[in-house]
């Protein structure tokens, strides 16, 4: 499902040549549930926007559904992400003008998907996501674990074959982040979709199968616990 | 993407930023309202001479004089051809020439006065013509129809209003608080009223010219057998000086005669030479587009047309010149307007580049964010469009009540001086919707090229 083959990652800053990411490879397969997980600067971020098409690589490639990201252009990488890939942030990212169904529903319209379909849709995921109350409401009436799940429901509206979040209980207090993780689990396991979570926190690692260990840009370990890479 | 989703998401936007969507729409606005109210003073203006044009130069009509003499002056002998004289087989030739639709002799006499029922009026001039092409040129009757009777007159609207009775003057002065008789001339209103003369006899004297030996006024009964429709959308003080009245040919060479014998046989008018010959002829065309052809064939009869078309051309000439400077203006003042939505526009790319980065990770592609950007522009234009429109009708009801507060009330007179065609509207709304489009496009491009990923990170 996801092939990352020897990245290798690396910038000129102020004449100084600079590598994030050093020969990372990895695979992770169709289903599965992963952390990435590293301290600041680590380079898990740089490999997040990699493998979501948002940067270029200096060396290796990057496979999704057998694709080739890497070689893609702008508008393909459009279209590619569209239909392949879920994006949940950590800071929700919601468009703040529009209500929580229309938020959610913003991948399709991009598809052209028409309103009728779009709409049976969110109102699905949003039930899912324990929202179904709420989505004629705006985000900024919503609590930061509300929003959080908004943005879930959002990245699994287009049935992507894989979700990327980027620190997603990064902005959560504890009793949130759990429940947020606990989503994640069990959206996982109901819907077969791949999870890829970026984290720097050991207890949300802790509770995906596998975690994939990063530190100054290199794979210091891959486990299938978490406190096993710990 | 579908176009009713580019529109929502544009609406939500301009929405959220009111302010801005407001001072935008505002200067769209302005600018759109300058140009239909250009394009509405020129169309008004065109509109109103035309009207005037039709009442006083009509253009579908043509008079034809007798030629010039290429030998400047006459043979001494009467009986020596004439090719260039207006003669009735020239005009008999003339009625059945192409697109000619009426000919009739014309011949204009001038300061009549008349009398009926003890009151006193003045026709300013008489028209010696066949009665019955009248109505071939568009003489239309409100009372009674042209005949071919002796000693019948037509009068017009204007010269029923204003008669004088002194009976009736000296009982108002005396109402008006005893003022002695006074030469000052105002317009009162007896003077706009109009007096039923249809079918009544009037005394037609004409005017001594004050030129040579005057001989005594010699006055002709006559009888009222119609009277012309009252012109529309003319003020009554404009009407009550049109004074003017139909005979037929052979009583205009009567009254030529008396005329000229009242004047101790003096000629009071250039333009009617000789009675005994037809000094005019009138034509009625088709259409104004023949005219052309049928003065090119009048000259071919060594005759000399004369039309009003010149003075229409270059009427229409300065009218397209008036309404390209106010349509510039206008077209101008969008140009400002536009600077204010790039700036806008461009302003609000910024705002929302964290936006456009997220709609970008989520799959939208260049074309869409440039074409969301496009579609709200293309709103604001749209909002500013409608909104210049009822600008401009309360900038033109605006300029109609200030010339009629001006001008003061004259009753008949046309109410709406300035209006706006409908045709106007779509065109002012056209522009108002381009100006958004086209100032859209450097925000809109600009905006699709903002990196997803520069714009999505957090300081």
């Amino acid at each position: 499902m996801l092939e990352v083959d020897r990245l290798t990652h690396s910038f000129v800053n102020g004449g100084e040549n600079t590598t994030v990411l050093k020969n990372v490879h990895f695979t992770v397969s169709q289903g599965e549930m992963v952390a990435l997980l590293g301290s600041s600067g680590s380079g898990k971020s740089t490999l997040l926007n990699l493998m979501a098409g948002l940067m270029k690589p200096t060396e290796g490639s990057i496979r999704i559904n057998g694709q080739a990201i890497e070689k893609m252009n702008e508008n393909q990488l459009a279209e590619f992400r569209r239909s392949n890939i879920g994006f949940i942030f950590q800071a929700y990212e919601l468009i703040p003008q529009l209500t929580v169904r229309e938020n959610v529903e913003l991948p399709l319209v991009f598809q052209g998907i028409r309103a009728k379909e779009r709409r049976a849709k969110a109102a699905e995921l949003l039930e899912r996501v324990g929202l179904g109350s709420k989505m004629e409401m705006y985000p900024s009436q919503l609590s930061g674990g509300q929003q959080q799940r908004v943005s879930i429901a959002r990245s699994l509206i287009t049935r992507p074959a894989i979700v990327f979040a980027d620190e997603p209980t990064g902005n959560l207090d504890t009793k949130t982040e759990k429940e947020i993780i606990d989503l994640l689990i069990e959206l996982n396991e109901t819907l077969r979709i791949t999870f890829v979570i970026v984290t720097h926190e050991l207890e949300v690692a802790r509770r995906t199968k596998r975690v994939i260990q990063l530190r100054d840009g290199e794979l210091v370990e891959e486990s299938g616990q978490a406190g096993e890479a710990e | 993407m579908k176009l009713n989703d580019y529109l929502r998401l544009g609406w939500e936007q301009l929405r959220r930023r009111i302010v801005v969507t407001m001072l935008c729409a505002m200067g769209i606005a302005i600018g759109s309202a300058s140009i239909i109210v250009a394009l509405s003073f020129g169309e008004s203006v065109n509109h109103y001479s035309k009207v005037q044009m039709s009442m006083y130069l009509k253009t579908d009509e043509m008079t034809v004089f007798k030629g010039r003499n290429p030998e400047g002056s006459d043979s001494a002998d009467p009986n020596a051809a004439k090719p260039y004289e207006l003669t009735k087989a020239k005009v008999e030739l003339m009625k059945s020439l192409p697109h000619v639709k009426a000919a009739a002799t014309y011949q204009t006499l001038n300061e009549f006065e008349f009398t009926v029922d003890n009151k006193r009026g003045v026709v300013w001039e008489i028209i010696a013509t066949e009665l019955d092409t009248l109505d071939d040129f568009g003489v239309e009757l409100q009372q009674g129809k042209a005949s071919d009777q002796d000693n019948a007159i037509i009068l017009s609207y204007g010269a029923t209003m204003g008669l004088f009775d002194e009976q009736m003057a000296k009982a108002r002065r005396m109402a008006a608080g005893g003022k002695t008789d006074s030469d000052s001339y105002t317009i009162e209103s007896w003077q706009l009223i109009p007096y039923p003369m249809y079918q009544k006899q009037i005394m037609l004297t004409p005017l001594n010219v004050g030129n040579g030996e005057a001989t005594a006024p010699e006055s002709i009964p006559l009888r009222v057998i119609g009277i012309l429709k009252k012109p529309q959308g003319v003020a009554d003080d404009i009407i009550m000086n049109q004074k003017t009245a139909y005979v037929s040919p052979a009583l205009g060479k009567r009254l030529l005669e008396i005329q000229e014998r009242m004047n101790g046989g003096m000629q009071p008018d250039s333009s009617s030479a000789n009675s005994q010959e037809i000094s005019q002829v009138r034509l009625k065309i088709d259409d104004t587009d023949n005219v052309r052809q049928v003065e090119e064939l009048v000259r071919k009869l060594k005759l000399r047309p004369e039309t009003n078309l010149g003075m229409q051309e270059r009427m229409n000439e300065e009218m397209a010149i008036i309404r390209l400077i106010l349509g510039g203006a206008g077209l101008f003042i969008l140009f400002v307007a536009s600077i204010s939505i790039i700036v806008a526009m461009t302003m609000s790319t910024y705002q929302r580049r964290r936006q456009i980065g997220i709609m970008k990770v989520l799959g939208a592609n260049l074309r869409q964010i440039r074409n969301m950007f496009m579609i709200e522009s293309a709103l604001l234009g749209l909002l500013g469009g409608f909104a210049g429109i009822l600008l401009s009708y309360w900038v033109i009801w605006g300029i109609n009540i200030a010339v009629i507060k001006l001008s003061g009330p004259r009753p008949g007179a046309q109410e709406e001086i300035l209006f706006i065609s409908p045709w106007i509207l779509p065109l002012g709304l056209f522009f108002a919707v381009m100006t958004g489009i086209v100032s859209g496009i450097y925000p809109a491009v600009k905006a699709s090229r903002t990196d997803a990923l520069t714009a999505i990170k957090r300081d």
